[in-house]
């Protein structure tokens, strides 16, 4: 062996036996435990409590930014709404990127050993589902915004999925189609033929569509899901033209959605009525595409920004006090992060803030809040169901693309602006 | 569905086949001709779009200019290629390292593009025949397009001394050494041109579709089947098949359902594998290997 190959030989070797001595060390002295997180700036030995740590591990970089930024700005917007402050404790928002479902994972670790005990999903909730498994062994506080319906299998303590559920989501979007169609195509549900169209990716939004048309009488006649691999959308738009169908649901992503506006686009062809599955149809990516494309599409989607004051009391500050400080208008995305927000300082106002720090406290508090739909500003009310599933939050927004903005314009108690069905260019 | 539903399908089919076509001639052309497995082809087409949509939606760099910058930096990867990844000729060692590779590209794609999809927003006017029947000028330009260049290629292949000289160490590399052709220079040379087949192909799909990071996964399973099944080394039989292919997938999509692309897509390769094992347009397993 060289002298150069010995060298490097003792050095790798020194490095090894450093990471074994520390990484082999006494967990218990550095790692905090779930009763006692470690201290987050200020004393209470001087009189000011420190204040509350809520994390939100969201997508802030990668594809996904947009959408990881509005819950942040939403989740800011709360909190800059109430002083930044309950019940004279302060509250701060501790935000991490989570652009992946290993990142997030590794994030929230990050923030737990930090001390953050109460948590709020970010952008596509990508780990809820194993936070949901966690949350009680880690006594962590955990508002999922996530939509699968069967995300607790059991009943928690700590960990509740206050948004909407998928299934309702899908059931609530063909029931509006029905409604649409006797209102504005008079035509009953046993009258209506729709066409749905899905990449399979998606299988899971559209089955208990099909369910519900099934049951209610509707005509489903064009069932097509197509694989994520597809690229070329002339066959199916072509099958489209030659029949005959009253409402087209779209259920996509961007890539294949926007191939396939831009080919309807192209064939000049313009289905009577497009009500699109949320998603894709509800992001700036969908705007643009431009108002000729757009305009007078329907898209179905959670609560969104463009619903009226009436119904969700605080929502027009929330929009104007958004797009004065961040320069855009909000999407449904920062209404979530703000809504939840809501829900976390409805829960604080029930605690002393000197038990803040008592998860389990804070938890009972959680369970115990029961507000009607329209009290809160995305609509939504709060009642929790034995999983810890919030039972009003089923309500949908249908709203119109009319020349680059949003309207909501179903149901009636939502409206913002009366609706233009069918379109007409 | 009438009559002109099903002339819409089929003429969309073979404009979007002669885009596969071209695709597949490249590889084969690879893998078949100069005995190199290019296992980075799909991700080498994605690469080209990307190149495409950055020279002309992020620098504004005209049409023409755009074409050459794409043409240049494929030539150049192939080169690079050839002179360090596929240097030995051994099939094992190339599938590997071209696998690699793939996975490079595809992730330093994502870094500096991130997997937000991208298209050229360009859209396409229709010639219309009858009202009811019609076909995209984009499209017919790029099927016309990928025709004379696999022609102009071929024709190259064959009447040129250079053409001449890659054809002849394809066939015989000692003895083309013999006649005192560099062989190893003409393999660099041959392979670093199937790319040039590449940036086009990419290019024209530009124009066509929305490219993402994982868009060559499906250009190289595409392509695989089209030259397993027209049968390796057969640059014309590609492009026929290619143009199969679009016709069949369109008609099982159009007819049948999506659904059912795949499942019978795949399928019938597999009967051709079993029926034909050598291909379509191959007669015999011991043909001499030819272009």
């Amino acid at each position: 062996m060289s002298k150069a190959k010995r060298i490097l030989a003792v050095l790798l070797s020194a490095c090894l036996a450093t990471g074994l001595f520390y990484g082999c060390g006494d967990e218990g002295a550095t790692q905090p435990d779930a009763a006692n997180p470690p201290a987050a700036g200020g004393s209470a030995e001087d009189g000011e409590l420190p204040p509350l740590k809520i994390g939100m591990v969201t997508q802030l970089t990668g594809p996904n930014a947009f959408g990881g930024h509005e819950y942040q700005y939403g989740a800011e917007m709360a909190l800059e709404h109430v002083g930044g402050e309950i019940n004279g404790r302060k509250i701060e928002m501790v935000f991490a990127d989570g652009p992946t479902q290993d990142a997030t994972l590794s994030e929230f670790e990050r923030l737990y050993n930090d001390g953050v005990r109460v948590f709020i999903s970010g952008y596509g909730c990508i780990a809820d589902r194993t936070f949901a498994t966690m949350a009680d062994d880690m006594q962590a506080l955990y508002l999922s915004l996530a939509w699968d319906a069967d995300l607790l299998q059991g009943p928690s303590t700590y960990f509740f999925r206050g948004g909407a559920n998928v299934d309702d989501f899908s059931r609530g979007a063909m029931m509006q189609a029905i409604d649409i169609g006797k209102t504005f195509l008079g035509k009953d549900a046993k009258d209506l033929k729709v066409a749905l169209l899905y990449t399979t990716r998606l299988q899971h939004v559209a089955n208990p569509m099909l369910e519900t048309a099934e049951a209610n009488g509707v005509q489903v006649v064009i069932n097509e899901g197509y694989p994520d691999t597809n690229k070329d959308f002339m066959p199916i738009i072509t099958k489209l033209q030659n029949t005959d169908y009253d409402i087209l649901i779209p259920i996509q992503g961007t890539p294949d959605g926007t191939l396939f506006l831009k080919k309807i686009h192209e064939l000049n062809y313009r289905p009577k009525v497009i009500l699109a599955g949320g998603i894709f149809y509800d992001t700036p990516n969908f705007s643009d595409l431009g108002n000729e494309i757009t305009n007078g599409i329907l898209t179905q989607s959670y609560t969104n920004p463009s619903i009226s004051e009436d119904a969700a009391p605080g929502i027009t500050k929330f929009k104007e006090d958004f797009e004065a400080e961040y320069g855009h208008k909000p999407l449904a995305h920062a209404l979530q992060a703000y809504g939840g927000m809501n829900v976390y300082f409805e829960c604080l106002k029930k605690v002393d803030p000197k038990d803040w720090d008592d998860t389990a406290k804070l938890a009972a508090a959680m369970k115990s809040l029961d507000f009607e739909e329209g009290k809160l500003p995305w609509y939504w009310g709060i009642k929790w169901d034995e999983f810890n599933s919030n039972t009003r939050a089923g309500q949908m927004v249908i709203s119109e693309w009319m020349d680059g903005d949003m309207y909501a314009v179903y149901p009636d108690f939502l409206r913002t602006k009366d609706p233009v069905i069918p379109w007409e260019q | 569905m009438g009559v002109s539903a099903y002339i819409n399908i089929i003429l969309n089919g073979i404009c979007v086949g002669g885009m596969y076509g071209l695709m597949s001639s490249a590889f084969t052309f690879q893998v078949g001709s100069l005995r190199m497995v290019n296992f980075t082809y799909g991700a080498c087409i994605m690469l080209s779009m990307y190149l495409t949509f950055f020279f002309i939606r992020m620098v504004n760099a005209p049409v023409i200019l755009a074409a050459l910058g794409v043409i240049v930096i494929n030539f150049a990867i192939g080169w690079l290629m050839r002179k360090t990844l596929l240097k030995r000729i051994d099939e094992g060692m190339n599938i590997l390292t071209t696998m690699g590779l793939q996975l490079v590209i595809m992730n330093l794609v994502l870094f500096f593009f991130t997997s937000y999809p991208r298209d050229l927003a360009v859209f396409e006017k229709r010639i219309y025949f009858t009202p009811k029947i019609s076909v995209g000028i984009i499209q017919l330009a790029c099927f016309v397009m990928a025709g004379v260049i696999l022609v102009s290629f071929q024709l190259f292949l064959n009447k040129t001394w250079t053409g001449r000289a890659i054809r002849a160490v394809v066939q015989n590399r000692d003895v083309a050494g013999l006649m005192g052709i560099n062989s190893e220079r003409t393999l660099d040379l041959a392979f670093s041109l199937s790319f040039i087949l590449i940036g086009v192909a990419g290019m024209m799909l530009m124009t066509m579709f929305t490219v993402e990071p994982n868009f060559g996964d499906y250009i190289t399973l595409i392509g695989f089947v089209i030259c397993i099944t027209a049968g390796l080394n057969n640059l014309t039989g590609a492009f026929i098949t290619g143009v199969l292919v679009g016709v069949l997938s369109a008609l099982i999509s159009g007819v049948l359902g999506t659904a059912y692309h795949d499942p019978m897509l795949f399928g019938l390769f597999v009967v051709v594998l079993l029926v034909r094992p050598y291909g379509l347009f191959n007669k015999r397993k011991n043909a001499v290997r030819n272009i």
